[in-house]
């Protein structure tokens, strides 16, 4: 099914996009290609909060995605030039940024010394929409998936991108994508609803 | 059926207006310094394509140059170029530097280094280059005598009053035009003869 999205009242796109026709974004990439300041403005404006989300998802702590998506939007201003496609490209090349640059992230802590979890906690509790970290069993949860199926799944069900863009953001064909996305949806449900 | 998960509602984050201000800080300072960058390669780029201009007018204003000139290594560069399209073009331009040197009366032992050079490059048929030498040779000599510096010709006592039998390698000196059969230095003396022996025979 492709998500159509939603252009709220501030000029954000916020969901999935359809795959076919304009793109919000369009109308940037060639100030982005040129470095137009204001064209890079336009362009966070638009996608910073969805970065920022995807970040967060992935990494657990709120500082550090949001160091995470300076870096994109850094590595944009150096890599401008070789930005192909429409603003549906544009979108990919962030979302992709922002993956390697949570990869990275991952490799950093790897070397780091982590306590483990051990167990999932009884029961999910509120938290602040401004804390710095997910609540333990969400985390926990998250935690358990592969960094490929926790992609898949905060990709299309916080920022609410198509298994197509999906796939283009993960560098992987639409039919490996589904498989992905099936498979850590099943996953993450059974541990939230504390099956495993 | 579609797969809901109304817990990540909490994943999803709005930008702190200070984290945008500062990310936004940050993207402009990229710009700049992408801009100051792009400004420095432009000049770069100037400059080389400057070069690339210049370099056959600095080429032809090099042609003229000797050593000790600051274009004189270019015109060394370029040598090898000049010589596919004539091989004796540098045995000719050796022998127009020391022409040159000595109209601008350059150090008598720069010309007489340079006399040794040129000779060396000269190949053996090319006789109106040796005769061009042996002239500004020649003409050193009495460049010598009239500036009455150290004045090797006047110094020497004339050969029949000379008590000294000079002592002279059988197998040089016997036949070129300086062979005044003395022991004292002369300009001819103190350039070394590379010709071979026929040549400088048939100069006597």
């Amino acid at each position: 099914m492709s998500n159509s999205g939603l252009l709220t009242a501030q000029g954000v796109w916020i969901t999935g996009l359809t795959e076919t026709g304009s793109h919000p974004l369009d109308v940037h990439v060639a100030g982005i290609r040129t470095r137009s300041d204001a064209a890079f403005r336009a362009v966070y404006a638009a996608m910073a909060d969805d970065l920022l989300s995807f970040a967060f998802g992935m990494l657990n702590d709120r500082k550090t995605s949001e160091d995470v998506v300076q870096q994109a939007f850094v590595e944009l201003v150096r890599n401008a030039d070789k930005i192909r496609g429409d603003g549906r490209s544009l979108r990919a090349w962030l979302y992709k940024s922002v993956r390697f640059g949570c990869l990275d992230e991952y490799r950093r802590r790897s070397r780091r010394p982590e306590v483990p979890h051990e167990t999932l906690p009884d029961a999910v509790v509120e938290t602040d929409p401004l804390a710095d970290h997910l609540d333990p069993m969400l985390e926990a949860a998250l935690g358990q998936l592969s960094k490929r199926h926790r992609s898949a799944v905060i990709l299309r069900h916080v920022v609410g991108l198509s298994p197509d863009e999906i796939a283009k953001v993960m560098g992987s064909t639409r039919r490996a994508t589904y498989a992905v996305l099936s498979r850590a949806e099943t996953k993450l449900r059974d541990l939230l609803d504390g099956v495993s | 059926m579609t797969v809901r998960f109304p817990e990540l509602e909490q994943v999803r984050l709005a930008t702190r207006p200070e984290v945008r201000d500062r990310h936004l800080e940050a993207v402009s300072s990229a710009l700049s310094q992408r801009a100051r960058g792009s400004r420095g390669r432009a000049r770069l780029l100037a400059v080389a394509v400057a070069a690339v201009l210049l370099l056959p007018v600095a080429a032809l204003a090099a042609e003229d140059a000797v050593p000790g000139d600051i274009l004189y290594p270019l015109k060394r560069a370029i040598e090898p170029v000049v010589q596919v399209f004539d091989s004796s073009a540098p045995a000719e331009r050796r022998v127009r530097e020391v022409e040159v040197l000595f109209e601008r009366d350059a150090p008598d032992e720069v010309i007489v280094e340079r006399v040794d050079v040129a000779r060396d490059t000269i190949h053996d048929d090319r006789h109106d280059l040796r005769d061009r030498i042996d002239r500004v040779v020649q003409e050193l000599e009495v460049r010598r005598d009239q500036k009455g510096t150290e004045r090797p010709v006047e110094e020497r006592p004339p050969p029949n009053e000379s008590e000294e039998v000079p002592v002279v390698p059988s197998d040089s000196r016997d036949g070129s035009s300086t062979s005044t059969s003395s022991s004292t230095t002369t300009v001819a003396d103190s350039v070394s003869d590379s010709r071979p022996a026929k040549d400088r025979r048939s100069d006597g």
